[in-house]
């Protein structure tokens, strides 16, 4: 019994496919969390979700111009620089449209995030003979099917977002908790900010390979809205949202082999439960911690639906 | 006035305009304050108040116009400026202990590479200890009290060493007895000859706290002593002529 259960945990282990996704799947969750818990409080979620959408555009083009000038196919490293040109042009746009006043920003961002999506599609629908991207897997990502290269431009890259973060770690929590202060103490905000989303950029590049377009923002806030439902201080949020990513990619890649599901969707499913049960058990600020401290109990409404859905 | 006998202002602003998407906030603003005074920035909402501050700390780019800390263009008189925050203006979710903030003045000073070392400690738990809340330092600020919270950002000015001080509305919704005891720390920071720059809403207690006054709304309206600026006739123009049912001395010797 014992052995089997054993057996059923190595015998995946010694599959290189599983192993690159293991590692792979864990690097990014680790920079996601802590890029996240940054992306939850500077409010930036909805940007993210326009930049990894631009990106389609950028890997197109990143991928013509390599084939075009190099005759290079897939270059992933053109890819990846492509999407950060797109990434920059996107976030540019959005403030550029934002000038006006009456368009606010997520108005802004709303529009710029499905025209550079289109403009990727057309890209890739012009050339369909000449990119093979799949946009299915752009969109779904395949954590199973990982690359060598992909692996190691990941690493790379996951290594290069983290230690910045490290490093500048208090420039970071100034700017986010009091950016004026942070302006009376000398520290560039227009630099924090734009490294920010190179970072976000960074990281959602490397994480659409693996999830895919739609399931990356989710891994990018889940686990560090996860971990701010327990933590007070900014360093151990980050590290317990790594943590949440990790476990996250951990349990859906085996439960994924289990249940014979999409390995990403897995993953991205457990993060979700996680989320929820410590929204509901958090120590101070979970459902459960609130009810008991508030004079009235559960609302009678949700408690009532609650039953019902029971 | 200051230690070193010599006459430069500590903070100096020439001819400052600021505006915010082609609205004038500020026009043309200048004055210069000596150090060792607090000074008082008065004027109804939507002057500038806020807008003079965030453009002294330079978070806000002035269309033009000339800012002096200390005889220092403002630009590289950074961590020689305190600023404390309007309270509504913080997210107080963000999950920092009181600790971490306070220790964010020390990082006006210290280099990036440099993480803090028993002096800055020390510094952080001596302004913790003044204003009062060494015992709170490892709460989450979300947890304070709005009396705690001003208590936390005063500290975190204290912590900084800074010739000048700049606070937004410190008062603004404090109980009495906690702005008392604000307002003597404050003359404690002034003692040492640092210099205030304060902006308060409440004009019943500005004569008693300040020893200068600025006057704005979107114009400069005068620099000067209380006593010569909180005038009925003058604080009529400041406002526009819609004060008149603030019950005050000042006023009812208008009304007289």
């Amino acid at each position: 019994m014992i052995s089997g259960f054993i057996h059923f945990f190595l015998v995946p282990l010694q599959e290189a496919y599983f192993q690159k996704a293991l590692i792979a799947g864990s690097t990014v969750a680790i920079a996601c969390g802590v890029v996240g818990c940054l992306v939850i409080l500077n409010r930036m979620a909805f940007l993210g979700d326009a930049l990894s959408h631009a990106m389609l555009a950028g890997v197109a083009g990143g991928y013509l111009f390599m084939q075009f000038v190099f005759g290079v196919e897939a270059h992933s490293l053109a890819m990846i620089i492509g999407s950060l040109v797109a990434a920059l042009l996107a976030v540019t746009l959005v403030n550029f449209v934002s000038l006006v006043p009456r368009i606010k920003q997520d108005t802004a961002i709303g529009i710029m995030y499905s025209s550079a999506f289109s403009l990727g599609l057309v890209i890739i629908s012009l050339f369909i003979n000449r990119i093979h991207i799949s946009i299915s897997q752009f969109i779904m990502g395949d954590i199973l099917s990982i690359a060598d290269a992909d692996l190691w431009a990941t690493t790379f890259v996951c290594c290069l977002v983290l230690s910045f973060i490290c490093i500048f770690f208090r420039y970071f929590q100034i700017a986010s908790f009091d950016p004026v202060m942070a302006a009376s103490i000398g520290v560039p905000l227009g630099l924090v900010q734009s490294t920010l989303t190179a970072g976000v950029a960074l990281i959602v590049v490397t994480g659409i390979n693996m999830v895919g377009v739609i399931l990356i923002m989710g891994f990018l806030i889940t686990p560090a809205a996860t971990a701010y439902l327990i933590c007070d201080r900014l360093a151990r949020m980050m590290i317990l949202a790594a943590i949440f990513g990790v476990t996250s990619v951990l349990v859906g890649l085996y439960l994924s082999l289990i249940i014979n599901a999409a390995a990403g969707a897995t993953i991205m499913l457990f993060a979700s439960m996680q989320f929820l049960v410590v929204l509901i058990v958090a120590p101070n600020y979970g459902l459960l911690a609130r009810w008991r401290h508030s004079p009235v109990g559960p609302p009678r409404k949700v408690l009532k639906r609650f039953v019902k859905s029971v | 006035m200051n230690p070193e006998g010599n006459n430069v202002p500590a903070i100096d602003v020439d001819n400052l305009t600021v505006s915010y998407g082609g609205r004038p906030a500020l026009e043309s603003a200048s004055f210069a304050i000596d150090p060792g005074l607090m000074v008082g920035v008065i004027g109804p909402n939507g002057a500038g108040k806020s807008t003079l501050i965030k453009a002294l700390v330079g978070f806000v780019r002035p269309d033009s116009g000339d800012i002096q800390i200390c005889g220092v263009p403002a630009r590289s008189a950074k961590g020689s400026i305190a600023y404390v925050p309007q309270r509504g203006d913080l997210d107080w979710d963000f999950p920092v202990t009181v600790e971490d903030v306070v220790m964010m003045a020390r990082y006006a000073r210290l280099p990036w590479w440099r993480s803090p070392d028993g002096s800055d400690k020390s510094a952080v738990r001596a302004a913790m200890d003044t204003l009062g809340i060494g015992n709170l330092h490892g709460r989450p600020i979300g947890e304070l009290s709005g009396g705690q919270k001003q208590r936390v950002f005063l500290a975190r000015a204290l912590a900084q060493d800074a010739e000048v001080f700049l606070l937004d509305e410190p008062f603004a919704g404090l109980d009495a007895a906690t702005e008392k005891e604000l307002v003597k720390v404050l003359a404690r920071v002034r003692a040492e000859g640092r210099t205030l720059l304060v902006v308060h809403h409440d004009l019943a207690t500005a004569g008693d706290y300040f020893d200068r006054i600025i006057l704005l709304n979107q114009k400069l309206f005068g620099y000067d002593t209380p006593q010569r600026m909180l005038r009925p006739d003058i604080l009529r123009r400041v406002y526009e002529h819609k004060l008149e049912p603030f019950k005050h001395p000042i006023w009812e010797a208008a009304a007289s």
